[in-house]
């Protein structure tokens, strides 16, 4: 595999596991820790895509001439 | 002050004293063996102190989810496949206390996997690691293994601290 598909997926993979277990702790209701897992996982999901983007544009623009 | 707010006073003094007198007791929480065995086993064993404590079917998915993620960060950290290594020396490299002391310390988390990992696996492959030769056969995620490792110690820690709080053995106690 790929090592960006690779690191993707386990990133995916720990991100669930944080946001299920973080959940779990806090809340008692099953639709409740579902959401709240789900809210979790999208943000921090949202946040690495925005991330990516942002580095992908500055290396585009200051690294790219270089090379 | 006027007769009539007087007795409203009263009746409102009666009603609660009366609502008092016929709720159920409310749980209350003291320190005690079975206390310290929770949380002692919610350290070594993931989700167990969840099970213990009654919420069974979260422990079970704290306890997968979380010793999962440990051995699967242990999987990603077996050496390759090199002639120079014999197959006895091909075994998971994430947890040494020895090599990795800071990362061991979020990995201790999750007590009896990190435990027996060091014991076992936990030996340093170079005895001097600032003249340790550039290895070729390490894993190629081992840093992956090593935070998977420790996230999932981390998560521990939280569960064991949510065990050892009072308000979780009163939340339990009334439920059941």
């Amino acid at each position: 595999m790929q090592p960006l598909p690779t690191y993707l997926s386990y990133f995916l993979l720990a991100c669930f596991v944080v946001a299920i277990a973080t959940s779990m702790i806090r809340i008692r209701d099953p639709k409740k820790i579902t959401a709240e897992a789900s809210r979790f996982f999208l943000t921090v999901v949202f946040c690495l895509l925005l991330f990516g983007a942002l580095i992908t544009v500055l290396e585009w623009l200051f690294v790219r001439p270089l090379i | 002050m006027p007769q009539s707010h007087k007795s409203q006073d009263q009746e409102h003094r009666s009603r609660r004293h009366h609502k008092a007198a016929t709720a159920a007791p409310q749980p209350t929480f003291a320190l005690s063996g079975e206390y310290l065995f929770t949380a002692v086993s919610a350290w070594l064993i993931p989700g167990v102190g969840h099970f213990l404590l009654g919420y069974r079917v979260r422990g079970l998915i704290l306890c997968v989810s979380i010793l999962g993620l440990f051995w699967v960060g242990q999987s990603l950290a077996i050496p390759v496949e090199s002639p120079t290594l014999r197959s006895h020396e091909r075994y998971p490299l994430a947890v040494s206390r020895t090599v990795n002391p800071v990362f061991f310390a979020c990995q201790v988390g999750n007590g009896l996997s990190t435990l027996l990992s060091n014991g076992y696996w936990g030996k340093p492959l170079y005895p001097n690691e600032n003249r340790a030769i550039i290895d070729r056969t390490l894993p190629r995620d081992l840093h992956l293994a090593i935070l998977f490792t420790s996230i999932s110690g981390l998560l521990n820690y939280l569960l064991v601290l949510h065990i050892l709080d009072p308000r979780t053995w009163i939340q339990a106690r009334s439920k059941h």
